[in-house]
């Protein structure tokens, strides 16, 4: 509304009953958004100025619409021209000189209702214990295509945008499983990363590369659209067991388009820490004590309520017992309060109760995992990197166990090292 | 389409590495006479065949309506404005003779309309808004190219001399940002109607093209020249600051931090340039956003003076300007509204628009003038914010701010707070704001199926809402202002126009672009974030050496 010029008028007798009238009249014909306001020259006396605003967008409009003009001969009013016989004047005029600082005014325009903005802050990714999905190779790839090319040409942002669009790419598994699981595969197989920033989480999609790996060949991870499919000559399309689709490539038939990574599951299980360098990084939980918390303790399927008022070492589920807090899964070691991802914190506390666990590889390097001891992601990562391929659930023996592909021996000695686990031959 | 000698020059001298000494204009009407001008006889004639159609992905008439454009920028005075003195102007640039009538060379009539409506086809379907449009009377044609030019040479000179009599001293008006100079042009009364038609539109994006390159004037003025020697002939103006705004960014432990954040120019060429340190050292600039770099580091967003820091690997920018401000305004993140920081992403925020959630950082304590006035303004129903403000260093800050009245005519701010008022004000009736669906950020599109929600904010209840796809109107339909509501008609790939009217008059309108999965292209910024696992730093299936790490 930058542009309001003025009709200047004078006016003898009742002022409200003036401007009852002017009100009435401009609201009947809708004249609001041409006529926004109307300003009285203050105080009691009988004769007085009074000017109404009019909204003119076109600079080169000198005169009132026919509208106005017949809105003012409606209401049998005559504006006072100015010594130049213009018809407009501007709000410092008849502010300052006619209305003499000393104003009422009346807007004709609907105020907007105000929207409070209290920035809904992302919840921690990893602090409660909605189970992640297990897929099986009938899960459809186009979701998981569609949610890796939206983040490739977002390139970067909060978990609450990505949650919005993986809310709207997948609503009946979201409802379900949230967003985290996808997540939790864009993570495994190299196509998204996460870092704290501030009081919340971001992501952001490395650059598209070459994972040219010790036994599955070599395959794309990183950003990924049908543009960038298209110029991928030789391309073969394959499951990825629940991810977006894998794409497997020749190198010398794609030639220096993007950098090639060689063996990155190898290098990764070299550099990661130790098991107990790890539960070094894991945040610690300071807040949580017994008084304003209620916990469950987790039995191996759920998490059920726990008995007597002594909380002993074990994975919890703890919830604020006041306000509405979504609760958060926790491993308690005796001593400490720690927080961390579900599966992070699932093994850690069969680690720190003194389980002792195993894994199994098979001659042709494929590694297997109980799924109740499903590893923590950072060391799930050189697992899935090591194909490509997101694990298989399959039931050995009445047993959940993760199948990992071409994950090769060396690797599997590496790892088993860091955790201290048992490698048996399958 | 901005396009004069300026224009003309650095497009020369930045895409096509010709060298300054060359005469650019010359080059480029000669190349349009060759291609347009046809002699027979003795006698000259104009043909735009086959310029009104998109080949491979361009416009093939863009370049005379350029030119068109270019003879509207050296029409002398305003008022005179008229069909036959803008072709005496475009015939001296084309070197038609001046005897020749109109008809019989080919211009006039309306026959560049059709290169006009396939430039403004070409911008919407690259979601640009088309700004040319038809006029009136003997208007009628000329309007498009007189509507697309910005300053007339003599405005720049007119332009130099207000800027050297107002703003010279004290010395600190020299260094004001473009959103402060936008304010201070905006309090101005220009008798030039031209000008008022620029700076005081309420159509945001036209003012925000003519504050751009009124900046771009005042950037480059020559503050001690004495006015006589500003001169009848404008000189070309080169850029040789980069202004800077501010990045908010809140820790882990709460503490709020501000970041400056340099701007990145129009026309900017992608060079590597580094920018000086406090303390002596230099850091890279790196892009951010198309129109940002990233973040530098922390800085009192209330300096008693403007800050410069030197530059260095660019022939043309030699510093970065951080303002002294009384005042900031500072935004939600336009591709993460619910996620992103609050910073100044916008030079020109629209307060009734997209921006219409935001912080204002108020220099000084509860007994500053501006404070008073703000809160006045709030007690007057112009404004609210949420809660109480944050009481800052030096400086307060108020949470979700809405402009909610149009009436702000009936406040007479005080002087020294003119320039916040003139902030604050909204120019616009009615805006609409998309939210929602999937967009495609840097090709501000949706994707098909997930069209976007719109909300209409404006100060009636009810408004009409209009869709159209090319000519044909889909919807017209009545609702409720501030309601979401998704567009449904908008599902399929294509063009949509989305207008908003109120008693038959256009208040608002927005193209949208809806694109299939196919058209969906990378972001090609460095996007990838690290991982610290001890000894290295992992992204993806990326891996470095701790000390590789670029932060």
């Amino acid at each position: 509304m930058a542009n309001i010029k003025y009709l200047l008028f004078r006016g003898i007798g009742s002022k409200q009953r003036l401007r009852d009238d002017i009100r009435s009249a401009i609201r009947e014909f809708r004249l609001g958004m041409e006529v926004p306001i109307l300003k009285f020259e203050g105080g009691g006396g009988c004769q007085f100025y009074y000017g109404l605003g009019l909204s003119i967008d076109n600079v080169y409009v000198t005169a009132p619409s026919a509208r106005v003009l017949y809105l003012l001969d409606y209401l049998k009013i005559k504006p006072i021209k100015n010594t130049m016989g213009r018809w407009f004047f501007e709000n410092e005029e008849i502010s300052k000189s006619f209305l003499k600082d000393n104003f009422e005014y009346e807007s004709f325009l609907e105020p907007i209702k105000f929207e409070s903005s209290s920035l809904d802050l992302d919840e921690d990714l990893f602090t409660y214990h909605e189970d992640d999905l297990i897929d099986d190779n009938s899960q459809d790839d186009t979701m998981m295509n569609h949610l890796l090319w939206w983040c490739s040409a977002k390139g970067d942002g909060s978990l609450r945008v990505f949650k919005d669009t993986a809310k709207l790419l997948w609503p009946q598994g979201f409802e379900t499983y949230g967003s985290r699981s996808l997540m939790r595969k864009l993570l495994l197989l190299g196509d998204i990363e996460i870092v704290k920033k501030g009081q919340t989480y971001e992501w952001g999609i490395p650059p598209t590369t070459i994972v040219n790996s010790s036994y599955a060949g070599a395959y794309i991870t990183g950003k990924m659209t049908p543009s960038i499919l298209k110029n991928l000559h030789g391309a073969i399309k394959t499951g990825s067991h629940g991810g977006p689709t894998r794409i497997v490539i020749n190198l010398p038939d794609v030639g220096n388009v993007f950098p090639v990574i060689e063996k990155p599951s190898e290098k990764i299980s070299e550099a990661l820490p130790s098991y107990l360098g790890w539960i070094k990084t894991l945040p610690g939980e300071p807040d949580i004590e017994s008084h304003n918390y209620s916990f469950r303790i987790y039995n191996g399927r759920d998490f059920v309520a726990t008995e007597g008022e002594e909380i002993c070492s074990g994975f919890y589920e703890a919830k604020r017992i006041e306000g509405n807090h979504p609760p958060k899964v926790v491993v308690f070691n005796g001593t400490l309060w720690i927080g961390g991802a579900f599966y992070d914190l699932r093994w850690l506390a069969r680690k720190v109760s003194g389980v002792d666990m195993s894994v199994y590889i098979t001659k042709d390097g494929t590694l297997l995992v109980p799924n109740i001891e499903r590893w923590p992601l950072l060391y799930e990562r050189p697992l899935v990197l090591a194909s490509g391929l997101l694990p298989l659930m399959k039931s050995i023996e009445g047993k959940d166990i993760l199948v990992y592909a071409s994950v090769g021996r060396a690797v599997a000695e590496v790892l088993t090292k860091k955790l201290e686990l048992n490698l048996i031959e399958a | 389409m901005t396009f004069n000698d300026n224009a003309l020059r650095d497009i020369g001298l930045s895409y096509l590495s010709i060298t300054a000494e060359k005469d650019i204009t010359k080059d480029f009407i000669d190349a349009i006479t060759i291609q347009c001008v046809h002699e027979e006889n003795g006698h000259k004639e104009v043909s735009l065949k086959g310029l009104n159609y998109i080949d491979e992905e361009l416009p093939n008439g863009v370049a005379f309506l350029a030119l068109m454009v270019l003879a509207a920028h050296k029409m002398i005075r305003e008022a005179n404005v008229h069909p036959n003195n803008y072709f005496v102007h475009l015939r001296k640039l084309l070197n038609i003779p001046l005897n020749n009538t109109v008809s019989r060379d080919g211009l006039g009539g309306g026959v560049e309309e059709p290169l006009w409506l396939a430039w403004n086809s070409w911008l919407e379907k690259h979601s640009w808004e088309p700004t040319a449009q038809k006029g009136d009377g003997a208007m009628i044609y000329l309007n498009y190219t007189i509507g697309q030019a910005l300053f007339r040479d003599e405005d720049i000179v007119f332009l130099k001399g207000k800027y050297l009599r107002t703003l010279s001293l004290p010395e600190g008006l020299r260094a004001l940002d473009e959103s402060q100079l936008g304010g201070w042009l905006r309090r101005q009364q220009f008798n030039r109607a031209h000008l008022r038609s620029g700076f005081e539109s309420s159509d945001t994006g036209r003012t925000a093209v003519f504050f751009d390159e009124a900046y771009k004037i005042y950037q480059t003025l020559d503050w001690d020249q004495p006015i006589e020697n500003v001169g009848s002939v404008a000189d070309f103006i080169t850029t040789r600051k980069l202004s800077a705004g501010l990045y908010r960014q809140t820790s882990t432990r709460g503490i709020t931090s501000y970041y400056m954040m340099p701007r990145v120019p129009n026309q900017w060429k992608a060079v590597d340039i580094e920018i000086q340190t406090d303390n002596g050292e230099y850091k890279r600039l790196e892009i951010f956003r198309p129109s940002l770099f990233k973040p530098l580091w922390p800085i009192d967003p209330f300096g008693n003076a403007a800050k410069s820091f030197p530059l260095k690997g660019s022939s043309q920018f030699e510093e970065i300007v951080f303002p002294a401000r009384e005042f900031w305004i500072l935004t939600r993140d336009p591709d993460d509204r619910y996620g992103g920081a609050l910073a100044t992403w916008k030079k020109y925020p629209s307060l009734l628009g997209e921006e219409f959630q935001f912080l204002l950082l108020i220099k000084g304590d509860n007994d500053s003038v501006l404070l008073r006035q703000l809160n006045r303004f709030k007690e007057s129903g112009l404004i609210q914010w949420d809660g109480e403000p944050i009481v800052r260093k030096g400086f307060l800050e108020y949470n979700g701010c809405m402009i909610l009245s149009s009436a702000w005519d009936g406040i007479i701010p005080d002087e020294d707070a003119s320039e916040l008022y003139e902030a604050l004000k909204p120019v616009a009736k009615a805006s609409v704001i998309l939210s929602s669906g999937l967009k495609v950020p840097n090709q501000n599109a949706w994707i098909e199926k997930y069209p976007p929600t719109l909300t209409v904010y404006g100060f009636e209840k009810d408004f009409t809402l209009r869709i159209s796809c090319g000519n044909v109107e889909i919807q017209q339909t009545e609702i409720e202002a501030q309601k979401p509501q998704i567009l449904k008609e908008c599902e399929s790939s294509g063009t949509y126009r989305l207008e908003v009217l109120w008693n038959n008059q256009v208040l608002a309108s927005i193209t949208l672009r809806i694109i299939p999965w196919d058209e969906v292209e990378p972001n090609n910024f460095e996007t990838s974030r690290w991982s610290d696992i001890g000894s290295a730093i992992i992204s993806g299936g990326q891996i470095r050496a701790k000390e590789d790490s670029h932060g």
